[in-house]
């Protein structure tokens, strides 16, 4: 079911067309990666879906809502981290996870327990009591999805959340990204960092000078941009009788053989994957090991920035 | 199961109070405020008692409660119209220069509950103290023998003002949250507008009357032909500023970025207005021209002047508009045509005088003046009015592509305002000076000759002349806009 609905979205500063009539649906469940480069239109696309920004034109439905009309209910729903922000300095954090708890209308029985449950997902409990002003940069940044958690929304808006971080606060940071993803959470996360979101998003949408150029599950876009499967097969012996093996296998190209690791491309899907095995094993090679390597984001956007950009 | 009323969410449940309460609340910071609160007092009293003691007369009795009184009532209005206000005024610039904006912007709260929040929140410890200092005041009053319902009527007063103020500050910080710093010159001209009625009006019968505190709440003005106590005129007046302000905030809080003003709110808020002034002035209107109905001119034109302003459509604005026109093949170039006229800040402009125009005649018939010198009047001061309206549009469409054109628009503005006053001078022809709409208003008062009944043909054909060059660059902008639009 979907989560939202997006139909020739746009927004326009002036004779800039900053996001040009996007059409866009997710999914409850998926994990949208947004990718591409700075001034591609990503942030004021997700400011648009978390009511920050007033489209000029289109239509969106978030949570079963119409996005200009019921932006009220929509906040309540939806939980948005900007790219660039801070918390309340004169608070201390368990105030502050209990202001936003308040203001997002969660029960004020449950109010305590929610905090406390937040506080130890993003991993400070023992920072209760201290003033946001006395906490690191990577802290305030947990400290901004546990905001979000502590009302427990429907879909979560990331713009950037790993900007500014250092490597620690970054994996600490990817590890409550992972947990939301596994607890089967709609987050739509922005980034120009792919190796960010790399190995979590289920789905990429690639925007560039507003528009999205490709979108969908992640690996439908691989298969897409790359046009094949890479295949490495690692066997026992001499690698050269599971080569003249391999190119005797229709749609089948040898790209390259590192002792006994050879790399294959090949058209097709998993049964097409299945039945090379099987070739294989039959022809009397000892595999070791058969994946189909998965390109990385990186390459991918690389790969349609090329085409594309 | 409880219910929860409008009220409660308004003001018991909202969150942002809340907020506001934890922080400045906190023992901490309480204490140091609670000190100083209660020195002051301990001060106050301790001087009154020893000063009288000092006097002759030693007797404690109504006048030394009376002065307390004055005292106390000095206190509650620094508290209610300076600190609070101070407060109420750095909320948003605080959640900007804390990078917190956002996340207020994203509250699921509406903008009312945004708004009471703030200026009861920010405003807690104040209203403590005032409630505190109110308390003092009623005893000390009670004890000096004033009245119940003198009491009441400065209670009022003090605090509809404290209304007006706190919202008057809010909507200049919301309108840019993002300016810190002095008040800006905008927020000096909202409130020469908002507070002109109250100083042109009755603060003027007040002055004139020489009334002291207690002979304020039995003095009356006359209000059209009604005589109304002239405290509950203040009041009044500072509810209807004091609402309007609140319902700017409100706008803004719905809706960032757009105008203060909507059109309709802009005409509407130049009725209302227009209606006190002609109130306040029209009994003051007799036969023959008076300084009177000089100031009823200036009272009632400045906010024809702003309003424009604080309604301005931007380029970007008229781009935005034009674009959510559904496309009528055929007519589209037609159609696009009229709707950006009707949402130019020419059309605007051209309504709100349309307006001013009626309570011109309604006011000048008290003055008897001529119909034919009347409409002489309208027609210059209408040629005046247009080409400030063109300086406006000019900057409006020309400054996203000329970011200095402003500048040059106020230079501009500047000569035309005062150039034929020092020419005047200089060259020593006094009719020069009509030539400026300043001088032009002057000329209302000033009965010197020559008269601007003489001139107005002359004064006329300057503002068409003046007017030709930024006409026809605005209307290539337009064009311009129309072309982008059709390619966007």
């Amino acid at each position: 079911m979907a989560i939202l609905e997006a139909q020739e979205i746009r927004k326009e500063f002036g004779p800039l067309v900053a996001v040009n009539d996007v059409s866009l649906s997710v999914d409850e469940g998926d994990v949208l990666g947004l990718i591409g480069p700075n001034g591609a239109g990503k942030t004021t696309l997700l400011k648009m879906f978390g009511t920050l920004v007033r489209p000029t034109a289109g239509r969106a439905q978030l949570v079963g809502r119409d996005l200009t009309k019921d932006y009220l209910h929509i906040r309540k729903h939806v939980g948005f981290l900007p790219d660039f922000f801070n918390l309340y300095s004169d608070l201390t954090l368990g105030e502050c996870l209990r202001f936003f708890a308040e203001a997002y209308g969660v029960p004020r029985s449950a109010i305590a327990a929610r905090v406390e449950e937040v506080l130890s997902s993003i991993e400070l409990t023992d920072k209760r009591d201290s003033f946001i002003r006395h906490l690191s940069r990577g802290m305030v940044q947990r400290v901004g999805l546990g905001m979000l958690l502590v009302h427990d929304p429907q879909l979560f808006l990331l713009d950037e959340p790993a900007s500014g971080l250092d490597p620690k606060a970054r994996i600490q940071l990817r590890n409550i990204l992972r947990k939301l993803s596994a607890e089967g959470k709609t987050v739509i996360i922005s980034s120009h960092i792919l190796t960010e979101l790399s190995g979590f998003c289920s789905h990429v949408a690639i925007m560039n000078r507003g528009r999205i150029e490709l979108s969908g599950a992640v690996d439908e876009i691989r298969r897409k941009v790359t046009g094949s499967m890479q295949v490495e097969i690692s066997v026992l012996g001499d690698p050269e009788q599971a080569v003249a093996l391999l190119r005797r296998f229709p749609d089948v190209s040898v790209v390259g053989v590192d002792r006994a690791t050879i790399s294959v491309e090949m058209v097709g899907g998993p049964q097409e994957l299945a039945r090379l095995n099987a070739h294989l094993v039959h022809g009397g090679i000892e595999v070791v090991r058969f994946a189909e390597r998965k390109t990385d984001l990186e390459d991918l956007f690389m790969k349609i920035s090329g085409d594309a950009l | 199961m409880s219910r929860t009323t409008a009220s409660d969410n308004l003001v018991w449940n909202n969150p942002l109070i809340r907020r506001y309460a934890r922080s400045l609340f906190r023992r901490s910071h309480l204490w140091v405020y609670l000190t100083i609160y209660i020195s002051v007092v301990l001060l106050l009293l301790f001087l009154n008692v020893v000063g009288r003691e000092l006097d002759e007369d030693s007797a404690i009795g109504r006048t030394f409660f009376q002065g307390l009184y004055s005292q106390f009532l000095m206190a509650e209005i620094a508290i209610l119209w300076v600190w609070s206000a101070l407060n109420s005024r750095s909320a948003l610039r605080e959640e900007v220069a804390n990078k917190t904006y956002d996340f207020f912007r994203l509250l699921p709260l509406s903008a009312l509950q945004k708004a009471v929040g703030i200026l009861v929140g920010k405003n807690l410890l104040c209203l403590l103290l005032a409630v505190v200092t109110l308390a003092a005041m009623t005893l000390f009053g009670l004890l000096g023998g004033l009245p119940v319902s003198f009491q009441a009527q400065i209670l009022l007063l003090v605090s509809s003002v404290a209304f007006c103020v706190n919202a008057v500050v809010l909507l200049s910080s919301s309108a840019s949250p993002k300016r810190r710093g002095k008040m800006g010159v905008g927020l000096w001209l909202v409130l020469l507008v908002f507070f002109g009625p109250l100083v042109f009006g009755p603060g003027l019968a007040l002055l004139r009357v020489g009334a002291g505190l207690q002979e304020a709440t039995t003095h009356h003005v006359p209000f059209y032909s009604i005589e109304v106590p002239v405290l509950m005129l203040i009041i009044f007046l500072a509810l209807y500023f004091g609402l309007w302000s609140l319902l700017g905030v409100l706008r803004k809080f719905t809706f960032e970025g757009a105008p203060l003003f909507s059109r309709p709110a802009a005409v509407l808020f130049l009725l209302g207005y227009e209606l006190i002034v002609l109130g306040l002035f029209l009994p003051h209107l007799p036969g023959g021209e008076s300084l009177f109905y000089f100031y009823w001119l200036i009272v009632s034109l400045l906010p024809v002047v702003f309003i424009p302003a604080g309604a301005i459509n931007d380029r970007a604005g008229y781009l935005e508009a034009l674009g959510r026109r559904p496309a009528h093949p055929g007519s589209a170039g037609q159609g696009m045509r009229s709707l950006l006229l009707q949402q130019c800040n020419l059309s605007l402009g051209i309504v709100l005088f349309a307006i001013w125009l009626v309570f011109f005649v309604i006011a000048s018939q008290g003055e008897r003046i001529a119909t034919a010198q009347l409409i002489k009047d309208a027609v210059v001061l209408a040629s005046c009015y247009v080409f400030l309206l063109f300086l406006l549009e000019l900057c409006v469409v020309y400054e996203p592509i000329h970011g200095k054109i402003r500048v040059l628009i106020m230079f501009v503005l500047l000569l035309y305002l005062f150039l034929p006053l020092i020419l005047a001078v200089t060259l020593a022809v006094p009719s020069l000076h009509l030539y400026s709409p300043l001088g032009f208003l002057a000329d209302f008062v000033s009965f010197a000759t020559p008269r601007r009944a003489d001139f107005w043909m002359a004064i006329l054909g300057v503002n068409v002349a003046l007017g030709v060059v930024p006409a026809l660059a605005i209307r290539r902008q337009y064009m311009q806009i129309l072309a982008l639009r059709r390619t966007m």
